[in-house]
């Protein structure tokens, strides 16, 4: 029986297969490491997000004319700082519903619609939007609402 | 068991030259993969898109892009390393003639930007200030 190790030209065939382990578990690690550095999806879906609640919301109170007739989709991603073109480009979606006793009182969608679904599903694939999903209790002089915001993004980038 | 000290040598530096072998690879890979221009090109623009779409119109932003020169210098790339376009809203990184990653910032405000000193200097305005 062998009790130290490599000790013999026989054991090099064993040598090789543990190393062939060892790198391709470094390999895994790297791999991961690189491909999941890189990805900001879930970053965009926060900071789209928090650009739509802060464009509307201050101090838990809502800012003034957001329940006007004509405070829409374009006004909202004017006031967010938010580019329609880029946001319906396909990689990007957000809903934001105001709801008053559990009631749908107004709703503000954008982008591509399957997200909706799509941020239901569980995965990790690349075909998957990450996305930001949040509910906060807002004020309106007395009456009190709830706002629900849902952002997915799913931007790729592209190679030259 | 029996010692063999001329065949016990020879194993020995058999091993360890496949180690040093088997580990260089390794090495290799590592150096290969973070060395890449593809990979730095990625994370820099990755990295402006985000800051430009967590900025507010006012906000000032100093990027830090001298390894970006660096590495076009070792690529013989003379062109600008970072490109932002208003129009497409678009930021191009590009460290090698004929490679370079486009990615896209939401943010609907103008970017100003100009690369001076190895820094990418940005300065977003316009949009809505309330």
């Amino acid at each position: 029986m062998n009790t130290k190790g490599f000790e013999y030209l026989d054991d090099i065939g064993t040598f090789l297969f543990v190393s062939v382990v060892l790198l391709g578990a470094v390999g895994t690690v790297m791999w991961v490491f690189f491909s999941v550095g890189g990805d900001v999806r879930g970053v965009e879906a926060e900071t789209l997000g928090i650009k739509l609640i802060d464009s509307i919301v201050e101090n838990g109170n809502f800012k003034a004319g957001v329940f006007e007739e004509d405070f829409r989709d374009d006004e909202l991603m004017i006031r967010a700082g938010i580019d329609k073109e880029i946001i319906n480009d396909g990689s990007f979606y957000f809903n934001l519903g105001i709801y008053k006793n559990g009631e749908l009182e107004k709703e503000f969608e954008e982008g591509k619609g399957s997200f909706k679904v799509g941020c239901n599903l569980k995965g990790s694939s690349k075909n998957l939007p990450v996305c930001y999903e949040r509910e906060l209790v807002v004020f309106n002089e007395d009456e009190k609402f709830v706002v629900k915001v849902l952002t997915g993004s799913n931007q790729e980038g592209g190679r030259i | 068991m029996g010692w063999n000290k001329k065949a016990n040598l020879k194993e020995v530096v058999i091993y360890v030259l496949l180690a040093l072998a088997v580990f260089s690879l390794g090495y290799v890979f590592v150096e290969w993969k973070g060395g890449q221009s593809s990979f730095y090109e990625e994370v820099y623009a990755k990295k402006i898109v985000l800051s430009i779409d967590k900025a507010k119109p006012g906000s000032e932003i100093d990027y830090d892009v001298s390894e970006l020169y660096r590495r076009a210098k070792k690529s013989g790339f003379k062109g600008k390393v970072v490109v932002i376009d208003n129009n497409e809203n678009r930021v191009r990184v590009q460290l090698v003639d004929g490679g370079g990653y486009d990615f896209n910032y939401f943010n609907s405000a103008d970017i100003v930007w100009e690369l001076k000193d190895e820094t990418l200097k940005m300065k977003v305005v316009g949009g809505d200030l309330g």
